[in-house]
């Protein structure tokens, strides 16, 4: 029962695990232990309910539990104060240029610098960017997950999502990719 | 038809993008965008984001970790 429904998720639980830990060898580490955590408890799972969000739930809190109390740094940070629409929303024009240039480049970025990007920007709306567009977890669900109203949850995916454009914005222009539709002829 | 204009389009485009609209909701900004260059860029600029990200951070867990959360399940409920 517990093994049917969990174990077809490992894969996602993984890339969560690699997206927070930043390592394949704590992300084992941490994907073993939500499997035990989440059979041990699995009596009080509420059978129909969504268990993916149940999951990253566990995986989260044990994420929170261990290695970030070995890290000494609060999860909620003083961020939340700058969780606010207004800052960061201000339309900024990026590096590149024109924004179908800068669609362009950032379809052309390897997948290491995306990567680098995301690693960087605060865990809070790393972990809210990568359920949303790489899991395609709903708000609602990102919410369960992360146990914060979905009001948090969209502003946390805005201002990451805000980050990662400027920063692939501008390793594009550094590194001169996707220039091609600017100033050409 | 009244269009729903760029500001409106504008905050609402990130739920558009990930399907957090109503049905209706929807359609206003899709027909805004058919009219409007600025808006149907900056959505585009959110999709190749969206796409960039996915294609970065897939990850497949290794078979080894499979194996071994598979044989501590076992290892579990034979101890139970
Ligand atoms: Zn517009």
């Amino acid at each position: 029962m517990f093994v049917e429904q969990a174990m077809p998720l490992i894969d996602s639980l993984y890339g969560h695990a690699m997206n927070l830990t930043r390592n394949p060898s704590d992300a084992n580490d941490l994907v073993q232990e939500t499997y035990m955590k989440a059979f041990a408890a699995f009596a009080s799972f509420e059978q129909g309910t969504n268990i993916k969000a149940w999951l990253h739930r566990i995986l989260k809190n044990t994420f929170i539990n261990q290695y970030r109390k070995a890290q000494n740094r609060p999860f909620e940070s003083a961020l939340e104060e700058l969780e606010e629409w207004q800052i960061g929303d201000a339309e900024s024009r990026t590096a590149v240029g024109s924004r179908s240039a800068e669609a362009e480049a950032i379809d052309h970025l390897p997948a290491s610098a995306v990567k680098d990007a995301l690693q960087s920007i605060p865990e809070e709306f790393r972990m809210a960017v990568f359920l949303a567009d790489v899991e395609g977890y709903s708000y609602q669900e990102i919410a369960e997950i992360m146990e914060t109203p979905t009001g948090t949850v969209m502003s946390r995916l805005h201002r990451g999502r805000r980050l990662l454009r400027e920063m692939l914005g501008e390793y594009a222009a550094e590194q001169g990719i996707g220039l091609t539709t600017k100033g050409a002829s | 038809m009244s269009d729903c204009g760029c500001e409106k389009a504008r905050k609402a485009l990130e739920e558009y993008l990930h399907n957090e609209l109503c049905t209706e909701d929807a359609t206003d900004i899709r027909e805004h965008m058919e009219n409007c260059v600025d808006c149907s860029d900056e959505h585009k600029v959110g999709v190749v984001l969206s796409a960039a990200v996915a294609r970065a951070c897939a990850e497949t867990a290794p078979e080894d970790l499979r194996s071994q959360v598979m044989a501590q399940l076992r290892d579990i409920q034979t101890h139970n």
